[in-house]
């Protein structure tokens, strides 16, 4: 038997919550999945820190837990819950004990959040090698850190705040490599819009000053040599389209690299619920297209925060308030007149901090030489092992765009589902063949979103079949 | 597959509840995350079906760090919260 909800929320992070909480003021109720322990998504996540006696948790996250905890009511809220499948007014999930649930719903709001950008290099398959907003999940969710000399390398504001976060930590931090130039005048000018932004945004270029930690700019790793692990990192400098001249290394000693180029929207459900999507590398890539109230091209699918383009964390809160308006007015519910004028100050707030999203991204969207540096052994697809090798034969070999080069080499047909390796996939075929990412098109997705147990979906068909 | 010094610590002693790890005991810390716990006891690296690579993201979407967790398979250890008794298994090689 399915649940019924009028408004399915995907994603408990500020975005997904804030427009749950928006609802719930005009007296309409939702489920709230996400596949968390706890609501905050990436940017709030709750952890060690909160019993620990010198609070680190960020406060706005410890407010959204609360004020999700008093809504209970109203906000179903569903934690470890894993969205595997969507189509008709109808979604799937497991929960943390493996269970199938299904829930019918009048409106979604995908609210998925980012995942980071990775370029694959060798030796990026080792253990040591973790994501800067793993390390910074390892930090806020556990309180494990790394205790051997490590190498941040990247590009984009995060790896300013966890290279700062991990020196706060005590962790001996050997270098930060950035594959970015320094912050133009006019990139700088730009990010004005939000002085706060910005101050501390040199803040933190100021503290890794005083911490004497090197940071290079315009570098990039182009190996991580270790035998079992990382032991080294070597690194050059890079042309104005990011790729490094390998010829000019330096060698960096450690024992872990953060790497992370960003973020990109998590694009995953919008694209399972049939979301016509477009490329701007200024959002982060692929993204579903939305107006600014977040109506998506199917009706009745909303995206809300960075799933529908990366404008960060506090334009996914304002999102909040205008979607859930959005929303009210597909179920044609009243929008109460508090929540109109909350959803025109969150209007006004989102216009500048997207202005201050679009320099970050002319500062830092990654660029296409930095994936197609990687030398012919090099793993492109981490889960089902596919090389730069295989990868560049079937692109000789005629295979243009990213699904048929799928069907050659399985690249991004494991377990991941090509998470990892799209961004690289992309940018290689952009370079060895000449298409732009936009007539590449997105590869397709099948549901399962994710691995589930044979049991169920043999459960989905026989509940479809139902009458 | 593990170090002997850990390349990773925690920065605060937390209570500690027992988790079996392919028929070994071991401490790790209550309700977080499996993954961090045992990478700061210097378990690193994983086996297991297409296991070329380690576990990469830390936020559940890599894949690379999935096992058999009280009997369920493909189970992500970086969210797995840590419980007094749980039982992890590397998944097999072929499986």
């Amino acid at each position: 038997m399915a649940d019924a909800t009028p408004v399915a929320i995907v994603g408990a992070g500020p975005a997904g919550s804030g427009v749950a909480f928006a609802l719930a003021e005009a007296g309409v109720g939702c489920v709230l999945i996400d596949d968390n322990a706890a609501a905050g998504g990436q940017v709030f996540r709750a952890g060690w820190q909160q019993s620990a006696p010198r609070s680190a948790a960020d406060p706005r996250g410890v407010e959204l837990r609360a004020r999700l905890r008093r809504a209970a009511a109203t906000i179903d809220h569903r934690p470890n819950s894993e969205l595997v499948a969507v189509e008709n007014g109808m979604l799937w999930l497991l929960d943390s004990d493996g269970r199938l649930g299904s829930i019918r719903f009048d409106a979604l709001v995908v609210a998925t959040g980012a995942i980071e950008v990775f370029a694959p290099m060798p030796g990026w398959t080792l253990p040591g090698v973790v994501g800067l907003a793993g390390l910074q999940t390892m930090l806020k969710s556990a309180g494990v850190v790394p205790a051997a000399p490590t190498v941040l390398a990247g590009a984009g504001p995060l790896l300013y705040l966890v290279a700062t976060q991990m020196i706060e930590a005590g962790v001996p931090v050997a270098a930060v490599v950035d594959a970015a130039a320094r912050p133009s005048p006019g990139v700088l000018a730009q990010m004005a819009a939000r002085p706060s932004l910005l101050l501390a945004g040199l803040t933190l270029r100021l503290r890794l000053l005083r911490a004497r930690v090197p940071v290079l700019t315009s570098t990039a790793i182009v190996e991580i040599e270790g035998g079992g692990h990382a032991e080294a990192v070597r690194v050059a400098p890079v042309d104005r389209a990011w790729r490094p001249h390998a010829g000019s290394a330096t060698r960096i000693e450690c024992r872990v690299v953060g790497l992370g180029l960003g973020l990109r929207p998590n694009v995953d459900v919008t694209r399972a619920a049939g979301c016509r999507h477009a490329h701007d590398l200024g959002r982060g890539g692929w993204h579903p297209e939305r107006d600014e109230d977040g109506v998506t091209s199917v009706p009745g699918v909303f995206v809300a925060g960075d799933a529908g383009g990366i404008t960060g964390a506090d334009a996914a809160i304002a999102d909040g308030a205008i979607v859930a308006v959005a929303v009210l007015r597909h179920l044609c519910q009243p929008v109460p007149s508090m929540l109109a004028s909350e959803a025109a100050v969150a209007r006004r707030l989102r216009a500048r901090q997207r202005l201050f999203a679009k320099a970050i991204m002319q500062w830092s969207a990654p660029r296409p030489g930095i994936f197609d540096a990687a030398p012919a052994d090099t793993m492109i697809c981490r889960c089902e092992a596919v090389t730069r090798r295989a990868l560049d034969d079937a692109l000789a070999g005629g295979y243009e765009a990213p699904g048929p080069a799928k069907m050659a080499t399985r690249i991004g047909m494991g377990a991941c589902q090509g998470r990892l390796c799209h961004p690289a996939l992309q940018a290689i075929t952009q370079q060895r063949r000449g298409i732009a990412p936009a007539d590449q098109g997105m590869p397709t997705v099948r549901s399962p979103l994710r691995p589930v147990p044979a049991r169920a979906l043999i459960a989905m068909a026989h509940a479809r079949s139902e009458p | 597959m593990t170090h002997p010094t850990p390349y990773y610590r925690r920065l605060a002693a937390t209570p500690e509840i027992e988790i079996v790890l392919d028929g070994t005991s071991l401490r790790v810390p209550a309700d977080a995350p499996v993954l961090p716990s045992l990478m700061a006891l210097g378990i690193e690296a994983w086996s297991g079906r297409n296991r070329q690579a380690q576990p990469l993201c830390l936020m559940g979407a890599c894949f690379q760090c999935t096992a058999v967790v009280d009997g369920r398979p493909g189970q992500r250890l970086c969210r797995t919260p840590a419980r007094q008794g749980m039982s992890i298994g590397s998944e097999q090689a072929d499986g």
